[in-house]
This record gives structure tokens, C-alpha cells and sequence, in this order.
């Protein structure tokens, strides 16, 4: 090899570079970072959003300060204080909390105690420092009950009695509760009927049991009533009108609204995209046109979806929606019936914005038809109409509908053009309803991504609302994880299928 | 396929026969269905391109040309002379909200008031009673008015158009039979039938309170402003006192007379009593009623302040710096901020008050200088909605034009007189035009006005800015705002949301492309495909609401821990590799398969590694504290410069590394065993890190001894909402859209090329990077281009995340507004067909062709790729 060698030539093995080791494990160490990103978000969103129905346990934290702090502990962290941090506090805090940032590695721990009961306190939250506990303060009282309320947010006390038009039904907290769960609760209690709390302040405090949802001994579960607690609470979640600016009670007009757009825009997107796609690949003459019109094509799937609202508003809305005002409506302006965002306007929004995909999709699901199976039925006489209708959609029609799924998954997913056509926190009346003629175009509805980022940034109380956030982060991603998923399987299915047959 | 069977004729052994034509059903329903396919398919095609079509169609008239035109004549007003010129000059007038009748008054005290369709004259009232009032001050529009007289005295009142709606048996027959928009002239007003059907009448109501006494002198100038506390007047008189009066109104229930009660001071102010000095020809309060601007006609301007209830001399300065010009008209622009000054060369100049430092006074800039016009400047008048004005010259002409962005709106004549007074209707829609002998009306169609396409794209100075900038400022609380309307700071907010998501983005993912397609074995490969194709599907409201709730607060606790794995990670990982390759050949083969475990191991230990360094490189590198560094209070540009420079120092090492070591090991190294090439190898590595790290330090140490820190522009104060977090959530929106397409993009290279290459000797790494990449390359553009515009166009992880301040920075630690985003929160609170509405249309109109661009451009690499690939 030595001669070899003095003509220029190398062995490999004498390079390490040839081998590349280390770039090939920084090209997998890409993919390694895009799976962790996809599965830690994943799970990340499904294990917040589906914890947060599950009942915490009630704190009675009783401070030095003389203040006791009594509700759900929502959150647990540690954290590094800052000299004004310290500098606030008063002597004897101080020399606890430094004890501890000693103790420490230079942090505190605190937890944020959802204290509940906003009419008094004029807070949904509270951080208690772990070092601002009084010693032996930090209690788990047996007799704490949250309750749950129609407004105002959750409430913590301890009942004291329990009162019928006015009078002492039972005395004391076992009694009095007792005589809680024994009767209805909601809607459905009858008038009159109130359940006497203490509250952390030693506060008395009357509420009625018809503002009352749901009410638990938070201290007193065993694993069975918090299953049962969290399986009602998913109920309420998922059959519910929302309350209290959309933090609590269900999300029901949204899933609603969510589902009946998505529905309106695939009934508007599948015939004319499976149309167009047909006009395309087996009617118009191939040439440049119809390649300008498939990049065309090809190039809309990319254009931001908001430009698509912005069309969406503009035309449909005002142009269309104006127009159909004006002659139809026009005893009802200047309020607008079609001239503002709809329910109708946003599906056709959404139809344009997906239409691409299907075009696309069925597009290739023809290409992918074999030619000599539309000769052979040509050949056997069958018009242009009947090979298509009878060999080239069934075949195709896996490709399609995975086509329509997708557009189904993207339109479900899209907020950005629904906040300009239509979508609003919070909808009086369904789209849908008994009342003629039952299918409301115009309504404005509520929506799943667009309730996430409602909660999420317009609410007054984010902090209150972000388990709420979670849940519908996770139910909206399920819904669409979960379509496309579909679509994945039955195009894996499909490749499998028509692999082996070549014509 | 048509059966038919026909009796009859045998033929067939079955006994039926096979028409050779078809069903004339059939023929009918192939021919709807081309028809109905061909139809819609063309329909489907027409609207989704209807998209780009109808943004244009929106944004188009703000492009139109915009001008003024004669609508009909009138007589003037005043009582004329024999001569047939008035003896008076009109020194104020206002056009009602409906622009069907005027009100003017002329020197002698005399109020008319006119209806615009053919000037007759409706009422005249005399103010002051038979006493020719020697100043006069107007509010905004119509409402507060103030008189003064010669003999010192100042009368207030209130002056508006009385509006009332009437029963159709009120009104005299004629009036019944008026079609819509009609006028019928009526108890010194005018009776219009409106859209509703209903009858509207209107006059003007002028309401004169007592007389105040300022002074003993004669009243020269007067001027008062509308203040939330009330009126606020101001006067000159003959000796040059300086007067000021805060007014409270009450009106008497019983006689409806209004009652005032005026507190303020007199002031002699020294520098004012100077005779020798041309005359004062303009006093001007501004809104507050606490800055009076006092003009002579040479252009000397006297500034007085309100200090502790009393006007003091605050500043001077010369607005006519031409010593040959005079001043011949001066008014206030809508906000009573900028001052408009003509001169009687013809130049109108908009003034206003720079902002100025902490405690000094702010001095007027002229900010606009309009075209010059052919003659003296006789008249200026603004309206009372915008930033529109309008001149009028000596020679006749009449020019109307936006003052902001200095574009002229429209120009016309009215020949042979000397424009005396301008009034612009409060709609913007009509411009009364009153000459020296006639008058007449004029349309103004200029809707868009405020819109120029310099002020999109180049910095405009705004009444208060120190100096022309870039803003997009849509809205405000105060009436007299004026939008600005830059596109500038949203195109570059765009382009940092981009810049940033793909820098993170984009070598990730054509990393994990290449790693799948050529290292990843089939089966894999087809269950990790899906996984990214997930990651596609995921909605970017999600996406924003976790990068604004979850990772922003979370990150600006860790932000160098965030940084520090950014890089050891990568580290940790060719260290992984390195310490692979001491393995033997035969089982590194064998363990080929649990390789991509490897390679999560090596990067989780760097990645835990680098976040426990983090502490230590914060005390080393930032002084103790990340966020005072970055604000400059601690620490040097050193560590900044590091961040910027350590990757491109490692690759100009790895460069060298491999160009000049790799000849060396060839030669000398023949025959070593694989174990000891190995090491060597590791050894080289380490050392070359360590120069890496020398290199970046140096650099870094000589740029900041130069002076250049980064901090104030790459690097600057900590928002929790910044590029940075938006650049991490955004990569989940891009990554997996490059990641699809390039990796079919490099599946598709043909396998028979890698069979080859590995044949010929090749090993993998040298056939991914040598044979498959280089003919994917035009792939691997596309999908980059196609992310790109992905980027460009995300709104919702922009609008969540990114903070939505419309400000130009580049510090990465700095939130910005996108294109996309600003449509999301503007376009549902615009006006329709308003300027803004359509401005924000021009952004997505901007919008559209970016993405249009970036994936025509993508679109067509991609089948130069295919057909490149096909040949191969």
C-alpha cells in the first residue's frame, strides 16, 4: 500500500472525517431536538390541562402577621428574593427568611393559595411564604369547604349553619353540611335556603344554595369523591354555558361553535375543492395555463391565514353582508344583521383558506390514479363522466378525504382570520337552536382557539382563568391532533393499499 | 358502459345486442357534469385568486388622485359698494356639519349667515349692538365666542347651529312637498327633508353674555381656548397690555341669560411695550389656555408662558427668517398645536414645538414647508377634523393640502380676486372660497388625504417629535390626534419575527431532515415522520398562548441557563461523538440502531451541564446580574461579543481544523490503529474548542477595547415578551414545514446515487453531504423559502407572545408588532373605508405578495429540482 500511498492515494480509515461521526450526530441531534419539542409540548399541555379539575387540597395558613390565608394551593415554587424583597419586610420575617435562604441554596419557597371569596377580599390569589407562617400554623381543617358559586369565583369558610327563610335549620358544621348535601344545590334548590359560612377572617357570611354549584369538604376526600368531583367537573366543563367572563363553568357554546363552523366550511370545501381538482387533473387541456394556475394554487395554501380574515372581512362581511343588509335588512340599520362577523361569513372564510389544501390533495389523489385503468374504461365505452364518477373518484376518494380532514383539522385550528369574521368571547345564542329557522348564519359564535386566547390575555383574572386555558389548550389540540392523526392512518393506509398494484 | 337491450333483430347469442351509442341520459349527464365541473372548478379557481384581486381593489382608491373642484358661484356676503366691491372683509366663517349653510362675519361686525346653494342670505345679526367690535375669538368649529370692543370691554357668548326636528304641521305648505335633501328657506334658517323623511330645521343661535372690562383701551387681538376647567381668554389691547381670563358660565334657568365670571390678571409685559416694532398682528392660546403665542408681521414671535396664574415671556424666535417677507396670514392647525404662517411671498409654514429635553422650554420647528404658492398669502384656514388646510393667495388661487406629509391635495382659481377667507367644511367634502368681489363653493375629493405613500415608507415629523421618525400610531384617546401611519416599524417587526424563528428554525430543521432521510433507518423513519407531521398540525393559538404564559415568564428567570444549554447542548453532543468513535468499528456497527439514544443522552447531559453553569457564567461573564447587564449598568460588552462571535469562531476553527490538520493525520497517520486515530481525534477536537473559545475572546475583547458594545442594539434591556421567545415558538410552527419538505425533497434523490457512492468507497456522512445533498439543494431552498413565508405570516404566537409594541430594535430581548398582528388587534376597531381601514388593507396587501413572492420563488426552485432529479 505504501506505493499506493506515495501516488496520493489515502486509506479511509487513516480519517476521521470521512467518517463524519460527529456531524451525523449533530444532524440527529436536530431531530432529537424536534421530537422532544413535539413530545414534551404535548404531554406538557395534556398533563396541565387535565389536572386541573382535580381538587386540590384546602390550606389554613395562619401568618405572623395575624392574617390567616385559607383556599386551594394552586402552585408551589421556589424563588430567589431580592434585597427590596428583604429590605420590606419586617425584623422577625426577616431573620426567618434569611434562616431559610441559608438553609436554602439562596431560595424561598412560597405557594400560591387561591384564597377565594372576591367579594371580601378583592382577590382571587394570594403567595404565601413559606417563612411567613406562623409555627404550627399551616393547618388542613377538616371542616373547610370550597364552594363553588354562580358568581363571584370560589369560596372557602367553614359552615356554621344552615338557614331556611331565615331561620336555624342546623347548627354547627357537621349539621349544617349535612343538611347542605342532603338538599339540592344550582338551580334547582329551592328559595330561601342559605348556608352560613366563617370565612378566614372570622367573618360571617350568608350564601344562598341556589348560587351554588358544587360544594366539597376540600381536607375530607377519599380517592373515590375526588374521582367523582373531577368526572363532574369535566361534565360541567364540557355540557356548560361558561361563567364569570368565561374562568369557570363549562365551555359547551364553544366546542359548539367550533364544531358547527369546522362543519359549515367542509360541506363548502370538499365539493368545490374536489371540483376544482377534477377540472384541473381531468377536463382542462395541460399546458401553461393550468401550471400557472397549480402554482397559483400551490402558492395560496402559503399566503398567512390572517390575509385571508382581512378578505374575509372586507368581502364577505361588509361587501356581501352589507349588501344583503341593505335590501333585505334594511328596516333593522344601522345595526347590522349579515354586515358584521358570522357564523356563515367565518366558514367561508375558512372554506377559502383551506380550499388550496383540498385542491392540492385530491389533485393528487387523481394524479395517482393509473391512466390505463381511465383508458380501459374508456375503452370500454364508458363516457368521460362515468370513468370518473365510477373508477377515478373510489379510488382516489382515500386521497380526497384525507384532504378533507386535513382542511378540517387546519380550519378548526385557525383563530387569527376568526377574530376578524366572527368569533367573540362570549355568544348569547347559539347558531344552531329550536327557535325558526333553526340555522343562524349571521350569529357570531364562540370558539375554541379563540376562547384560549381570550381567557389567556383578555381576561381580568388570567391568573384564575390559565387551569381553564389549559383544558380547552388540550381539548382543542386533541380535537386536532386527533384529525390529524386520522389523516396520517388513512394516507399510511392508503400508500399500503395501492403500493403493490402497478398497472 | 350502456346497455340496452333490443328486442327484435338477432345479433348476439345472448340474445341481447350492445347499442353502439350511448344513452342519450348519459350523454346528458357527462355534458352537465363537464359543464357543472368546468364551472365550478373555474369559480373555486376565480375566488380563492379573488383574494389578492379584491386587498388591490380596497387599497386602490387611497392611490387615486385627489383634487378640488368648482361646484357653483356665489355672491359675497357683505353689503357691496357702488363699486360692487364690499366695504368689508370677512374675518371669520364656519360651514355647518350637514354643508348646507355658512356663517361669516365680516369687519363691521355683521354675522351672515348664507345657504351654500346659491348664496341667498338667511339672517344677518350685528353683533355688539350698533358697536363694532374691534377683536374677535372663536372656539373650534362654532360654540364659545368672544367680542372686544374699543372701549376695553370683552363680550362672551356661545354661537351654534340650532337644530330641530319638526311635525309636518308646523311647517308652511311649500315645505311639505321638499323631496330628500331639498331646502326651503324658513324662519331665517333652513328646512331640509332628510334621508329618514323626517324635516330638519336650522339656524344659527347666537347667545351674547355681559360685557367684561379688561381694560380702558381698545381690544386689538383676542383669542380663547376650550379647556375641561373652562374658557380661557386672552387679550392685547392698544397699550400692549397683555390680558388673561379664566371664564365660568352660568347660565340663568329663568331668563336664559348667561352670566360670567372671569379670574385671572393683566399683565404689562416689559419686551411687549416696544412701539417701535411692528404691530402684533396674531395672538394665539394653545389648547391647555396656558401658552399665548404673540406674532408680529415682520415674524417675531413672543412666547408667553402660565406660571403660577401669570404669563411671563417664555421664549422669541423668528418665523419669517426672510427679511423681505411679511407676515399675511396665521392660524392655528386642528389640535391648537402647530402654528400655519403665510407670508406675503407666498410660502406657508407649519410650526410646532419640537419636544424638548427635561425643563427647557421646546422651541417651534418648522417642520413643513408647503409648495410655494404664485402670490401673497391671504388666507389660511384648517379644518377642524384633520391635519387638511387651506391657502389662499393675492392672485386668486386656492390650494388645499394635508400638512403632515406636505402633499398638495388640490388647486384651483378664482380669477381675479384676492382670496379673503377659506372655510373647509367640518366633513372635509366642500370648501367655501370667499374672493374680494365673488365667492363660491368648491368640491374637496381628497378622502384619503392624510395617506401619501412617502409617509408608509419614510420618516415624517409629527407635531411634538424631535425629528422625522417612523410610527405607526393608529389611535388615541384625544380628539385632535392624528394618525400616523408608517408601515415601516410592522415590515420590521416582521422581518425580526422571521429573522429570529428561523435562526432557530431552520438549521434544526434541515438538520433533522438530513439526519432522517440518510442515517435513520426505514422504519424509523416512517414513525418519526408522523410525529413531526403533528408538530404541523399544532394551532399557533396554542402555540402563542404557552410561549406568552408558559415560556415567557419561565425564561426571563433562566434566561442564561436558556442561553448556556442553547450552546453546551451542541457541545455535549459532538463530545458524544467523539467519545462514539473510541468505540470499536465492529460494535459501533452493531450499535447503530440505538444511535439517535446516544445522541439524546450526550445532548440531555450537555443541555444539564450547561444549566448548571449557568449560575458561574452569570457571576463570571454578566457580573452577578444578567438583567443589569443587559441594561448596561454592570459589567463589559466582552461577554456580549462572546455570545455573538463563539459560533462563527468554532466554525472558522473547524474550518481550519479540517483543512490543514486533516492532510497531516493522512500522511502521518497511516497505520495507527482506529483506537489511537480516535483519540487523536478527541484531542484535536478539545483543543480546537478551546481555540474556538480563545478566538471568540479575543475578538470580542478587541472589538469592546475599541469602544463597540453590543449592548444598546443586539443586546438591551429585558422585556418578559421578546424576539427571543417568539424565535422558540415559532420554531414549532416552522420546523416541521421545512422538515417535511426537505426530507422529500432529499428522499427523492434517486437511490441508485447512494448505492454508488457507498459503493465507490463513500461512507454515509461523505454520500449525505457529497452526492445526496448537493442535488436536493435546490429542495432544501424551497423549504426554506416556504418557512420563510410561514414566519412572515404567523399572527397569532406574534400576537401573544412578541409584546405588540410598534417600535424599531433590534435587541433580541425586545418585543415587536408584526404586519400580521397589527391587522388582528387594529382591523376589527377601524372604520370601515376609513384611512386606516385601508391602510391596514395595504398591509395585507403587503402581506399577500411577500408570501405570494417567497413561495412563487420556492414553487418554481422546486420544479427546476423535480425536473433536475428526474433526469438523474
Amino acid at each position: 500500500m505504501a506505493n499506493l500511498n506515495s501516488l496520493g492515494y489515502s486509506r479511509p480509515a487513516a480519517s476521521m472525517l470521512a467518517r463524519g461521526e460527529p456531524m451525523v450526530w449533530l444532524t440527529g441531534a436536530g431531530l432529537v431536538v424536534g421530537l422532544l419539542m413535539v413530545v414534551s409540548l404535548v404531554a406538557f399541555v395534556f398533563l396541565r390541562g387535565a389536572v386541573t379539575f382535580w381538587p386540590a387540597t384546602v390550606l389554613r395558613a395562619e401568618l405572623t402577621s395575624g392574617i390567616v390565608a385559607q383556599g386551594e394551593v394552586t402552585r408551589t415554587e421556589s424563588f430567589t428574593p431580592d434585597a427590596s424583597f428583604l429590605s420590606a419586610l419586617n425584623a422577625a420575617d426577616r431573620d426567618r427568611a434569611e434562616q431559610e435562604i441559608k438553609h436554602g441554596h439562596g431560595e424561598l419557597k412560597r405557594r400560591l393559595v387561591r384564597i377565594g371569596n372576591f367579594e371580601i377580599t378583592g382577590e382571587h390569589f394570594m403567595w404565601v411564604e413559606d417563612f411567613r407562617i406562623a409555627p404550627g400554623g399551616e393547618k388542613y381543617p377538616e371542616w373547610l369547604v370550597v364552594l363553588e358559586r354562580m358568581s363571584w369565583g370560589r369560596f372557602y369558610g367553614t359552615p356554621v349553619a344552615y338557614l331556611a327563610n331565615g331561620e336555624v335549620v342546623a347548627d354547627g358544621p357537621a349539621a349544617a353540611w349535612a343538611a347542605f348535601e342532603a338538599g339540592d344545590r344550582g338551580e334547582h334548590a329551592a328559595e330561601g335556603l342559605v348556608l352560613r359560612l366563617v370565612t378566614s377572617g372570622g367573618q360571617l357570611s350568608d350564601i344562598e344554595v341556589s348560587e351554588i354549584v358544587r360544594g366539597y369538604r376540600g381536607n375530607d376526600l377519599d380517592w373515590a369523591d375526588k374521582l367523582s368531583l373531577y368526572v363532574s367537573r369535566w361534565h360541567e366543563y364540557l355540557t356548560a354555558e361558561p361563567r364569570e367572563a368565561n374562568s369557570e363553568g363549562g365551555v359547551f357554546p364553544a366546542i359548539f361553535g367550533t364544531i358547527v363552523m369546522t362543519l359549515g366550511m367542509t360541506i363548502l370545501v370538499v365539493p368545490f375543492g374536489v371540483m376544482a381538482a377534477l377540472y384541473l387533473r381531468e377536463y382542462a387541456r395541460q399546458g401553461w395555463l393550468t401550471s400557472v394556475v397549480r402554482i397559483s394554487i400551490n402558492n395560496l395554501a402559503g399566503v398567512p391565514s390572517i390575509v385571508f380574515g382581512v378578505f374575509g372581512m372586507g368581502f364577505f362581511s361588509y361587501l356581501v353582508g352589507g349588501s344583503i343588509d341593505a335590501i333585505f335588512f334594511a328596516d333593522k340599520l344601522p345595526n347590522p344583521t349579515f354586515g358584521t362577523g358570522g357564523i356563515m361569513w367565518a366558514s367561508l372564510t375558512l372554506a377559502l383558506l383551506t380550499l388550496p389544501v383540498v385542491i392540492v390533495a385530491t389533485e393528487e389523489a387523481l394524479a395517482a390514479v393509473p391512466s390505463s385503468m381511465r383508458e380501459g374504461s374508456f375503452a370500454c365505452g364508458a363516457t368521460k363522466w362515468q370513468t370518473i364518477q365510477r373508477v377515478v373518484l373510489p379510488r382516489a376518494l382515500p386521497g380526497i378525504m384525507t384532504g378533507a380532514i386535513l382542511a378540517m383539522a387546519r380550519g378548526a385550528g385557525e383563530v387569527a382570520p376568526l377574530m376578524l369574521v366572527g368569533a367573540v368571547k362570549l355568544a348569547p345564542e347559539l347558531p344552531l337552536d329550536m327557535t325558526f329557522p333553526f340555522f343562524h348564519p349571521e350569529r357570531s359564535f364562540m370558539h375554541l382557539g379563540f376562547h384560549i386566547y381570550d381567557l389567556g390575555f383578555q381576561s381580568q383574572n388570567s391568573e384564575a382563568a390559565k387551569p381553564m386555558v389549559f383544558t380547552t389548550t388540550m381539548l382543542l389540540m386533541g380535537i386536532v391532533l386527533f384529525l390529524n392523526a386520522a389523516a396520517i392512518w388513512l394516507r399510511s393506509r392508503l400508500t399500503r393499499k395501492f403500493s403493490g398494484s402497478k398497472f | 358502459m350502456s346497455k340496452t337491450t333490443t328486442p327484435g333483430k338477432s345479433g348476439s347469442f345472448t340474445g341481447r345486442r350492445y347499442s353502439r351509442k350511448p344513452r342519450r341520459s348519459v350523454l346528458w349527464v357527462d355534458a352537465l357534469a363537464t359543464r357543472l365541473i368546468a364551472l365550478s372548478g373555474i369559480g373555486s379557481i376565480v375566488a380563492v385568486s379573488l383574494v389578492g384581486l379584491f386587498l388591490a381593489w380596497v387599497v386602490l382608491p387611497l392611490f387615486l388622485p385627489t383634487e378640488i373642484s368648482k361646484k357653483l358661484g356665489m355672491p359675497v356676503s357683505g353689503v357691496q359698494s357702488e363699486s360692487g366691491t364690499p366695504m368689508t372683509v370677512p374675518v371669520a366663517s364656519a360651514i355647518d356639519n350637514y354643508g348646507l349653510m355658512v356663517w361669516e362675519m365680516r369687519t363691521n361686525g355683521e354675522i351672515a349667515v348664507q345657504a351654500l346653494d346659491g348664496g341667498a342670505i338667511l339672517e344677518r345679526i350685528q353683533v355688539g349692538g350698533g358697536i363694532v367690535p374691534t377683536a374677535w375669538a372663536f372656539g373650534v368649529d362654532t360654540g364659545p365666542v368672544a367680542f372686544g370692543y374699543a372701549d376695553g370691554r370683552v363680550q362672551t357668548g356661545e354661537m351654534k347651529w340650532e337644530t330641530r326636528f319638526l311635525a309636518d304641521a308646523e311647517v308652511p305648505a311649500a315645505a311639505l312637498a321638499l323631496e330628500v335633501g331639498e331646502t326651503h328657506i324658513w324662519e331665517s334658517g333652513l328646512l331640509v327633508r332628510t334621508p329618514e323623511g323626517q324635516l330638519r330645521h336650522q339656524r344659527l343661535g347666537l347667545e351674547l353674555a355681559d360685557h367684561i372690562a379688561l381694560g380702558d383701551s381698545a381690544i386689538e387681538l383676542l383669542d380663547l381656548a376650550v379647556t375641561p376647567s373652562g374658557l380661557v381668554l386672552a387679550a392685547i389691547d392698544a397699550d400692549l397690555k397683555f390680558h388673561h381670563r379664566r371664564l365660568t358660565m352660568k347660565t340663568n334657568m329663568l331668563t336664559g341669560k348667561v352670566r360670567v365670571r372671569a379670574r385671572g390678571g393683566d399683565t404689562s409685559l416689559p419686551g411687549l411695550g416696544v412701539n417701535s416694532r411692528p404691530a402684533f398682528s396674531f395672538l394665539g392660546l394653545d389648547e391647555t389656555g396656558n401658552l399665548a403665542l404673540l406674532l408680529r408681521t415682520d415674524g417675531s414671535m413672543v412666547r408667553l408662558r402660565n406660571q403660577d396664574s401669570e404669563f411671563v415671556v417664555s421664549g422669541r424666535q423668528d418665523l419669517v427668517p426672510n427679511p423681505t417677507a411679511q407676515v399675511s396670514s396665521v392660524t392655528y392647525l386642528n389640535g391648537r398645536t402647530s402654528l400655519l404662517v403665510g407670508d406675503s411671498e407666498g410660502s406657508v409654514v407649519v410650526w410646532f414645538p419640537a419636544r424638548a429635553a427635561q425643563g427647557q422650554e421646546p422651541v417651534l420647528q418648522p417642520g413643513h414647508v408647503l409648495e410655494p404658492g404664485p402670490a401673497a398669502v391671504t388666507a389660511l384656514t384648517a379644518s377642524a377634523r384633520s391635519r387638511m388646510l387651506a391657502a389662499g393667495y393675492a392672485d386668486g388661487t386656492v390650494r388645499v393640502f394635508n400638512a403632515t406629509n406636505e402633499r398638495l391635495l388640490g388647486e384651483d382659481r378664482l380669477d381675479g380676486n384676492v382670496i379673503d377667507r377659506l372655510s373647509i367644511a367640518p366633513r372635509e367634502d366642500l370648501l367655501l372660497v370667499t374672493g374680494a368681489k365673488e365667492a363660491g363653493l368648491w368640491n374637496i375629493d381628497a378622502p384619503y388625504g392624510e395617506f401619501s405613500m412617502g409617509a408608509l415608507v419614510r420618516p415624517v415629523w409629527y407635531e411634538g417629535y424631535p425629528e422625522p421618525t417612523l410610527v405607526w400610531q393608529s389611535s388615541a384617546a384625544s380628539d385632535s390626534f392624528e394618525p400616523k401611519l408608517s408601515l415601516m416599524p410592522l415590515i420590521f417587526g416582521t422581518l425580526k419575527a422571521t429573522f429570529y424563528s428561523l435562526l432557530f428554525g431552520l438549521p434544526l430543521a434541515l438538520l433533522a431532515a438530513i439526519f432522517t432521510s440518510e442515517f435513520l433507518p426505514r422504519g424509523t423513519r416512517a414513525r418519526v415522520k408522523p410525529v413531526i407531521e403533528i408538530m404541523a398540525s399544532l394551532p399557533s393559538v396554542v402555540l402563542g398562548f404557552l410561549a406568552a404564559l408558559v415560556v415567557a415568564p419561565w425564561v426571563e428567570h433562566v434566561v442564561v441557563e436558556v442561553v448556556a444549554v442553547l450552546f453546551v447542548a451542541p457541545f455535549g453532543v459532538m463530545l458524544g461523538a467523539h467519545l462514539w468513535q473510541l468505540l470499536p468499528r465492529e460494535l459501533a456497527a452493531r450499535l447503530e440502531a440505538i444511535r439517535p439514544l446516544a445522541v439524546l443522552v450526550s445532548l440531555v447531559i450537555g443541555g444539564f451541564v450547561g444549566w448548571h453553569l449557568a449560575p458561574a457564567l452569570t457571576q463570571l461573564a454578566f457580573a452577578g446580574d444578567f438583567k443589569a447587564w443587559l441594561d448596561g449598568r454592570v459589567g463589559t460588552g466582552l461577554s456580549g461579543w462572546f455570545v455573538l462571535l463563539i459560533v462563527p469562531a468554532s466554525l472558522a476553527v473547524g474550518w481550519l481544523n479540517v483543512q490543514h490538520g486533516e492532510g497531516l493525520i493522512r500522511t502521518r497517520g497511516l497505520g495507527w490503529s482506529p483506537l489511537a486515530l480516535a483519540i487523536l481525534d478527541l484531542v484535536r477536537f478539545l483543543i480546537a474548542t478551546v481555540v474556538a473559545i480563545g478566538l471568540a475572546l479575543f475578538v470580542g475583547w478587541l472589538l469592546n477595547a475599541s469602544g463597540w458594545d453590543p449592548r444598546g442594539s443586539i443586546f438591551d434591556t429585558y422585556v418578559q415578551r421578546n424576539a427571543l421567545v417568539v424565535g422558540i415558538a415559532m420554531g414549532f410552527a416552522v420546523i416541521p414545514l421545512i422538515y417535511t419538505i426537505s426530507e422529500d425533497a432529499l428522499v427523492s434523490v434517486p437511490d441508485h446515487l447512494r448505492a454508488a457512492s457507498l459503493g465507490a468507497g463513500a461512507t454515509p456522512w461523505q454520500t449525505a453531504v457529497r452526492v445526496v445533498v448537493p442535488p436536493a439543494m435546490s429542495g432544501l431552498f424551497s423549504a426554506a423559502m416556504i418557512g420563510l413565508g410561514r414566519a412572515v405570516g404567523e399572527t397569532m404566537i406574534v400576537l401573544m407572545a412578541a409584546g405588540n409594541t410598534p417600535i424599531m430594535d433590534m435587541n433580541i430581548f425586545n418585543g415587536f408588532r408584526t404586519l400580521s398582528a397589527n391587522l388582528a388587534v387594529e382591523l376589527p376597531e377601524a372604520v370601515q373605508n376609513s384611512t386606516h381601514y385601508r391602510t391596514l388593507f395595504l398591509a395585507a396587501l403587503t402581506l399577500f405578495l411577500m408570501t405570494f413572492v417567497l413561495n412563487t420563488v420556492a414553487e418554481a426552485v422546486r420544479l427546476h429540482f423535480r425536473r433536475k432529479t428526474s433526469r438523474l
